[in-house]
C-alpha cells in the first residue's frame, strides 16, 4: 500500500485493493479518474472515499492467454491504440483527447457502462469476456449482458474488474463513431463490426440503455456481407433493433438513420477486406 | 459528518524538481494541489473536466526508473494524492532558468501562436512531447497530437505553424 | 514585432486574473438561482454565517448603495431583489477562508422559491405579462427608405434562426478585490472596458467612482462577453463587508451562466430583383432574444437591423426589429455584435436570388455591391472607402484548394472519401466599426519617454488582440524608443472604452499616437533649443535625432535624465441617433469563399478552406492581422456547424465543455487570407477595425458551402448532421412578380420612435458598439 487513509487508499496489488475495498465499502472506485472528477465536479456524483487501482501494476499490460488476449483493467486506452483488433484500437485511438487517453483505462470505460462510452461496442462485438476478482476468488462473465442500465453493471459488491479477455482467432473489426465535431467529442452514436470466417457480428453504442447487438441484425448483416441482401435490408434490421435516445444532442430518429448507415458503411469495409466487395 | 482528518491524505510530491509535502483533500485534482496549495500557476484552469487542455503537466508516474520520462496528461482530471511519489514538470521545466525559451517556445512566440496565452502552456506542453517522440509530425500528426487543447484566439493556424517551424528548428540543430 | 507579453505567455508566467493572490484573502462563491422564473420567498443565511471560516454573507438587503446596474438599461440587481428572472442569477455571495468553506457556506443558506411560470418563447414576450418594471421590449425599431412595396422579377423570402453562442474564452471570470486605506475598494480583474466597470460597481458601493479603482488583471480571451459585469461588484461588496481582500473566480459551468451570450434570433426577410440581380427591395423582420436582463440587447438589436441590407445597395426596404426581454439567460456583446445573425439571413438570401435568377453567387454580389457615394437603408452616406467590389474580386483570385483533405467525422473514421460531397460558399459582409448611435467613442493615452525608454499608459484593456504590441510598436517608430513599457490598464486614466466593436488600434492606437507625436515635437523643441537649431527640420529616425536628415544623437541620449511626457486623447466624430445622419463611425467589408467536405448521409461536416478578402485599412501588425483573420473565422465556423448554448424551459443543459462544443484543432480550417489595403480617412496611416468582419463572414460562407454540397436549404445555424442527414429545414418561397417601380424614392424615416426611454443611456458611451 502506497498510501493509505480513513477514506483514501492507493495500494499496489490486487490483493490490496480488494482489502483496501472490503475497509471502505462506500469508496468510489477511480482509476485514470477522468470520468470520477468531472462527475464530481459536476455534482452527478458524491463520493465517501477513493480506492484508487492507479498505482495497481499487475492491473496493467495485455499479455496472452491461449487464444485470448488478456488487456489489464487498468491499462491505459492510449496502451491499446495499435491493438491487432482494428475495433480496438479505433475506438481506443478516437477516445477522449490524446491528455485523456493516457489516463482513461478500459476498466474504468466498461464499469462507467454509459452507453456512449467508446470502447464498449468495440468490447461487445469482440466478444469480450470480463475478468471479476473478489475476496472469494475470480469469475469470468461475457461483457454481453454485464450492463443492465446506463451506470450500471453485474459488478459485485467488493468485487473488482481486473481483466478483460478477448478473442484473438482472425477476423476482420472495425469501429466507427459520430459526433458533431471532429475530433474530442461524445458519441452520438456508434458501432462495431467483427467478420470472421463470412459470419457478421454488430454492435452498437448509444443505440438504446446499454450496449446493443441482435441476432436478427447480424443474420440480415452476414447476408449483406454476401450479396443476399441489400444496404436497406439492414437499415431496416437496424432501425427495428436499436432504441435510441431523444435529447438535445440529436434526436433519436436522426440516431437510428445513422446506425443503420453505420452499419451498412462496416459491413461494406468487412466486405472489401474479405475480396467481396469493391 | 466526517472529521476534518478523514478528508485529507498526506503525500509527497516532486514537482519541477522540488520536492513537497501535500496534505489535500483525498480528492483534490493534481491542478488545485499546484495551483492553490504549492503556488505553481503555470498550468491554468480552462475546464477544470479534461476538455481544453490548459492544465496539461507532464506526469513520470515511476520516477525512478531510467525509462519513465513521464507523459502528458490533464492534470485538473488526476487526483493528487493517486500521484503520491510521482514527479510532475510544469511549463516551468521547458526552457531555461533565466528567460531562455526552448525551441518550441520559441517559434510559439515568433509565429504570433500566442493571443491571450491562457492555453499557451497547455500547447507548449503537449507540443513538446509531440516533438520529444517524433521530430518530424506530419500536419496530420501534429492534429492528431494536440486536439486535447483548445484555443479560442487565434483559430490555431499559427499553433500548427509553431510546431513545424519548432520541428524544423529541432531538425536542423540536430545533424 | 513579437507580442511584448508573449515571452512571459509562453513561459507560463504571466499573472492572469485566475492567479491574483494576496496574503489572508478570503475566497468569494456565488449562490445562484436554479430557476428560470420564481418569487423569492425567504432568505436565512444564519447557517451560513455560523461556519466556522466564513466572513461574510451577502444577499440584496446588504448592498449599501443602488442595487440595480446594467450596460443600458439599470434594470439588473447586483443581487436578486424579490424576483429571480433566470436560471443562474445570483441570490447570495459569500466570502470564507477557502473555496471549499465558501461552497459550503452557499450551500447552507436556505433559500425558499415560488417557481413562477417561466416565459421562454421570445416571439411571445412582447405581449406576455411584464417581467420587470421596465417592461419586455429592450427596444423595438422600425424604418423605411423609398418604397418597400417595390418590385423586380423574383421575389424570394425565408425565415431564418441562429442559435445562442457562447464566447467561451478560455479563462473563467476571475477577480480580486482589496479594501484600501480611504475606505474606497481597488478591484484587479479581466474584463474589456474598466470605466464601466467602475461606474457600475460605485453605483452599487455606494462609493464615489474616484475611491473605486480598477485595474485590468491578465485576461484570458473575452470576444464580447467580458463586457458587462459579473463578478466585479460582488467581489468589491464582499472586500469592503469584510476588510479583508477576496478573491472570486467561475467556474466554467459559473462562466457559462454569468456572462452574456449571443443573442439567438429569428430573422424574416424578402429580397427582391429584377432580372439582372439588382436588388429592388428588401423587407426584414428580427426577433432577438435578450433574455432576462437588457445588457447591451437595446444596441445590439440596431445593428441586427440596419445592417440586414449587407453591404448592397438598397434603394427601398422596410425594416423592423425587437430585442425582448425573456426568463432565458442574458444576452449581450459577442464578436460582431448582432451582424452575424444579419449576415447569415441576408447572404442566404443573396444566394437564394442567385439561384432563382440562375445567376452566379459572386456575380449577384458584385452586381449590388455598395459604393462609395451611396446612402445605406437608414440614412447614412458611405463617405469612406466602400471597397465591396474589390474585396470580392480579391476573393475571386484565391484558387480553389485541390480535393483531399480532412474527412467529416474525423476521428471517428465513419467516412470515406466516396461518402464526401464538395461544396463552394461564398459570403461577403459589411461590419460597422465602433460605437454607434451618439455614443462618444474615444481613448486617452500618457507617454513618457526618458532615455530612451518609453512608457505608455492606456485604459486599453489587452485581451489577447494585441493592443500592447501596436502600442509599443508606435512607440518605437514615432519616438525611436529602445525600450517600451505598456503599464497596466487602469481607472488612474481616462476612459478608453470597451475592448469590442474593432475599435481599439482605431481609437487607443490613435491617442497612443497623438501621444507619441506630442512627446516627439516636445522632445525635438528641447533639442532644437538646446543646440540652436531649427525645429521644423528635426525628426527621428531608426532611433536617432536627426537634423535634415543627418544623425545628430541618439533618442537615448537626447536629453539625458529629463522626462517628456504628453497626454493625448482621441475621438471619432460624433454618431448620431438613427434616422438622423451618420448612425456608424465607419465599416468594415469582408468576402470569404468557404469549401467544405460533407458525408450527406450522416450530416458531418469537414470545413477545408476559408478563403478571405478583408478591407483592413492599412496593416498594422501582419501577424497580429492574420491572428485576428484566422481566430474570427473559426469562432464563425464554430456557430455555423457546432456551437449552440442549448436552453430548454429556462435552463442551460450544455454548460460546459463536453456538450457546448468548440471548434479543436482537427475542426480548423486551412484559411488563406488577402487583404484590400484602402486607407481609412482620419486615422494614422489609414488604420482600420478588423476583428469582428472574419467571424460574421464565416458564418454565411460555411452555411453557403454545406448548401452547395447538399441542396438543402439549410435555413438554421448551427446546422446539426441532423438538419443534413434528414433534410430539415424549409427551402426559401420563390415567387415570380409582377415589376413595381417604387412609387416613392430616398429619404429614410422612422416608422416608430425606438423604445429606449431617454435619461436611462449612460452618459459615457453607453456600449454603443
Amino acid at each position: 500500500m502506497l498510501l493509505a487513509a480513513p477514506r483514501f487508499a492507493l495500494p499496489e496489488t490486487v490483493g490490496e485493493a480488494l482489502s483496501a475495498l472490503a475497509e471502505r465499502p462506500d469508496a468510489v472506485v477511480v482509476a485514470g479518474g477522468t470520468e470520477v472528477m468531472p462527475d464530481l465536479l459536476w455534482r452527478v456524483r458524491t463520493a465517501a472515499g477513493f480506492v484508487s487501482l492507479r498505482r495497481v501494476g499487475a492491473l496493467r499490460g495485455t499479455s496472452r492467454d491461449g487464444d485470448e488476449l488478456v488487456v489489464g483493467a487498468g491499462t491505459p486506452v492510449a496502451a491499446l491504440v495499435d491493438a491487432e483488433a482494428g475495433a480496438l484500437a479505433a475506438a481506443a485511438r478516437s477516445l477522449g483527447t490524446p491528455l485523456v487517453r493516457t489516463e482513461a483505462t478500459i476498466g474504468g470505460n466498461v464499469v462507467s457502462a454509459l452507453p456512449y462510452r467508446n470502447m464498449l461496442p468495440a468490447l461487445l462485438a469482440l466478444d469480450a469476456r470480463l475478468e471479476l476478482t473478489s475476496d472469494t476468488g475470480r469469475r469470468t462473465v461475457a461483457f454481453d449482458g454485464f450492463t443492465t442500465a446506463p451506470g450500471v453493471t453485474r459488478l459485485g459488491e467488493g468485487e473488482l474488474l481486473t481483466a478483460v479477455r478477448l478473442p484473438t482467432r482472425p477476423c476482420f473489426s472495425d469501429y466507427v463513431k459520430i459526433g458533431r465535431r471532429n475530433a474530442q467529442y461524445v458519441a452520438t452514436v456508434s458501432a462495431a463490426v467483427v467478420s470472421r470466417n463470412g459470419a457478421v457480428r454488430l454492435a452498437f453504442g448509444n443505440a438504446g440503455p446499454v450496449p446493443l447487438r441482435s441476432d436478427a441484425v447480424d443474420v440480415v448483416a452476414t447476408a449483406l456481407l454476401d450479396g443476399r441482401a441489400g444496404p436497406d435490408d439492414l437499415r431496416a434490421a437496424v432501425a427495428d433493433a436499436v432504441d435510441p435516445p431523444e435529447d438535445t444532442v440529436a434526436s433519436a430518429a436522426y440516431r437510428r438513420h445513422a446506425l443503420g448507415v453505420l452499419a451498412t458503411r462496416l459491413v461494406v469495409r468487412a466486405q472489401v477486406d474479405a475480396g467481396l466487395g469493391s | 459528518m466526517s472529521s476534518e482528518a478523514d478528508e485529507s491524505v498526506t503525500f509527497s510530491l516532486t514537482v519541477d524538481g522540488a520536492a513537497h509535502e501535500v496534505t489535500a483533500p483525498w480528492s483534490e485534482s493534481l491542478l488545485t494541489v499546484l495551483r492553490e496549495r504549492l503556488g505553481v500557476r503555470g498550468p491554468k484552469t480552462g475546464c477544470a473536466h479534461g476538455r481544453c487542455g490548459a492544465c496539461a503537466v507532464r506526469v513520470a508516474f515511476e520516477p525512478d526508473r531510467a525509462d519513465d520520462d513521464g507523459h502528458v496528461l490533464c492534470s485538473c482530471l488526476l487526483p493528487a494524492a493517486t500521484a503520491a511519489g510521482c514527479s510532475v514538470r510544469t511549463i516551468a521545466s521547458i526552457g531555461g532558468p533565466d528567460g531562455e525559451l526552448s525551441d518550441v517556445q520559441e517559434a510559439f512566440l515568433a509565429e504570433g501562436a500566442v493571443q491571450c496565452g491562457i492555453c499557451t502552456a497547455g500547447f507548449v506542453t503537449a507540443a513538446t512531447e509531440l516533438l520529444d517522440t517524433d521530430p518530424d509530425p506530419t500536419r496530420e500528426q501534429i492534429e492528431a497530437a494536440l486536439y486535447g487543447n483548445l484555443c479560442r484566439c487565434t483559430g490555431y493556424g499559427r499553433i500548427v505553424a509553431a510546431v513545424e517551424t519548432a520541428a524544423r528548428t529541432r531538425r536542423e540543430a540536430t545533424p | 514585432m513579437r507580442r511584448p507579453d508573449g515571452q512571459a505567455k509562453v513561459r507560463g508566467e504571466f499573472s492572469y486574473a485566475g492567479d491574483l493572490h494576496a496574503e489572508g484573502m478570503l475566497h468569494g462563491v456565488t449562490l445562484r438561482s436554479p430557476h428560470p422564473h420564481a418569487r423569492l420567498l425567504r432568505i436565512d443565511t444564519a447557517a451560513a454565517r455560523a461556519l466556522p471560516g466564513v466572513h461574510a454573507v451577502l444577499t440584496a438587503a446588504d448592498v449599501p448603495g443602488d442595487l440595480h446596474f446594467g450596460l443600458t438599461l439599470r434594470d439588473e440587481p447586483v443581487l436578486a431583489d424579490g424576483v429571480v428572472r433566470y436560471a443562474g442569477e445570483p441570490v447570495a455571495v459569500v466570502a470564507a477562508i477557502d473555496p471549499r468553506t465558501a461552497r459550503r457556506a452557499a450551500r447552507a443558506i436556505v433559500v425558499e422559491y415560488e417557481p413562477l411560470p417561466a416565459q421562454t418563447d421570445p416571439t411571445l414576450a412582447a405581449d406576455a405579462e411584464p417581467l420587470h418594471a421596465e417592461g419586455n421590449v429592450y427596444r423595438h425599431l422600425a424604418y423605411e427608405c423609398g418604397d418597400p412595396r417595390a418590385r423586380g422579377v423574383v421575389t424570394v423570402e425565408n425565415t431564418y434562426r441562429i442559435g445562442m453562442q457562447d464566447p467561451a474564452f478560455l479563462a473563467p471570470e476571475a477577480g480580486m478585490a482589496t479594501p484600501t486605506a480611504d475606505g474606497g475598494v481597488r478591484l484587479e480583474v479581466a474584463t474589456q472596458w474598466l470605466h464601466s466597470d467602475q461606474r457600475q460597481i460605485a453605483w452599487a458601493t455606494g462609493l464615489p467612482p474616484e475611491k473605486v479603482q480598477v485595474v485590468l488583471a491578465g485576461v484570458g480571451g473575452a470576444f464580447g462577453g467580458r463586457e458587462d459585469v459579473t463578478l466585479h461588484t460582488h467581489a468589491c461588496l464582499l472586500a469592503l463587508a469584510t476588510g479583508r481582500p477576496v478573491k472570486m473566480e467561475y467556474t466554467r459551468e459559473e462562466s457559462f451562466l454569468a456572462h452574456r451570450q449571443r443573442h439567438p434570433g429569428t430573422i424574416w426577410l424578402r429580397h427582391s430583383a429584377d432580372a439582372s440581380g439588382r436588388v429592388v427591395s428588401v423587407e426584414g423582420r428580427v426577433v432577438l432574444d435578450g433574455g432576462a436582463y437588457a445588457s447591451t440587447s437595446p444596441v445590439v438589436i440596431a445593428n441586427t437591423v440596419t445592417l440586414l441590407q449587407g453591404p448592397y445597395r438598397v434603394d427601398n426596404g422596410r425594416f423592423e426589429g425587437w430585442s425582448v426581454r425573456t426568463n432565458n439567460p442574458s444576452c449581450g456583446a459577442m464578436r460582431g455584435f448582432g451582424v452575424p445573425q444579419a449576415a447569415f439571413a441576408h447572404e442566404s438570401q443573396m444566394d437564394a436570388l442567385a439561384a432563382a435568377l440562375d445567376l452566379d453567387p459572386l456575380e449577384i454580389r458584385l452586381r449590388n455591391a455598395l459604393r462609395r457615394g451611396d446612402t445605406a437603408t437608414f440614412g447614412q452616406r458611405f463617405t469612406q472607402p466602400t471597397p465591396v467590389r474589390e474585396v470580392i474580386e480579391g476573393l475571386r483570385a484565391v484558387p480553389l484548394p485541390p480535393a483531399g483533405g480532412k474527412l467529416p467525422g474525423g476521428v471517428g473514421r465513419a467516412s470515406s472519401p466516396g461518402s464526401v460531397r464538395r461544396g463552394v460558399g461564398y459570403a461577403v459582409t459589411m461590419k460597422n466599426l465602433a460605437f454607434s448611435e451618439g455614443h462618444v467613442d474615444e481613448s486617452t493615452a500618457t507617454v513618457s519617454l526618458r532615455d530612451g525608454h518609453a512608457t505608455v499608459h492606456c485604459a486599453c484593456a489587452e485581451v489577447g488582440q494585441g493592443f500592447v504590441t501596436v502600442a509599443e510598436q508606435v512607440a518605437r517608430t514615432v519616438l525611436g524608443a529602445d525600450t517600451v513599457t505598456v503599464t497596466q490598464p487602469d481607472t488612474l486614466i481616462a476612459s478608453a472604452g470597451s475592448t469590442s466593436a474593432s475599435r481599439q488600434t482605431m481609437a487607443s492606437g490613435t491617442a497612443v499616437h497623438r501621444a507619441c507625436v506630442a512627446v516627439r515635437d516636445r522632445l525635438l523643441a528641447r533639442v532644437a533649443r538646446e543646440r540652436g537649431l531649427d525645429a521644423g527640420l528635426l525628426s527621428i529616425q531608426d532611433g536617432a535625432v536627426t537634423c535634415d536628415g543627418t544623425p545628430l544623437v541618439d533618442v537615448a541620449a537626447a536629453t539625458p535624465g529629463h522626462t517628456v511626457r504628453a497626454t493625448e486623447h482621441f475621438a471619432h466624430p460624433p454618431t448620431t441617433a438613427l434616422g438622423q445622419g451618420d448612425v456608424y463611425v465607419g465599416f468594415a467589408f469582408s468576402a470569404q469563399r468557404a469549401v467544405v467536405d460533407v458525408d450527406v448521409e450522416l450530416g458531418l461536416v469537414s470545413v477545408v478552406q476559408i478563403a478571405s478578402c478583408q478591407d483592413v485599412g492599412t496593416v498594422v501588425n501582419p501577424t497580429q492581422l492574420l491572428g485576428q483573420i484566422e481566430g474570427g473565422i473559426v469562432q464563425g465556423m464554430g456557430l455555423a456547424v457546432m456551437e449552440e448554448v442549448v436552453v430548454v424551459d429556462g435552463h442551460i443543459t450544455n454548460p460546459e465543455f463536453q456538450d457546448y462544443l468548440i471548434p479543436t484543432i482537427v475542426d480548423a480550417p486551412e484559411v488563406v487570407s488577402v487583404y484590400v489595403t484602402d486607407p481609412q480617412p482620419g486615422m494614422p496611416h489609414g488604420w482600420k477595425g478588423v476583428g469582428e468582419p472574419p467571424l460574421c463572414t464565416a458564418v454565411p460562407a460555411v452555411a453557403a458551402a454545406v448548401r452547395d454540397a447538399t441542396g438543402l436549404p439549410l435555413p438554421s445555424v448551427p446546422i446539426r448532421p441532423e438538419h443534413i442527414a434528414l433534410g430539415i429545414g424549409t427551402p426559401p418561397t420563390v415567387t415570380r412578380t409582377t415589376p413595381r417601380p417604387p412609387a416613392t424614392t430616398g429619404g429614410t424615416a422612422l416608422s416608430e420612435e425606438p423604445a429606449d426611454r431617454p435619461g436611462t443611456w449612460e452618459s459615457e458611451g453607453a456600449a454603443g458598439h
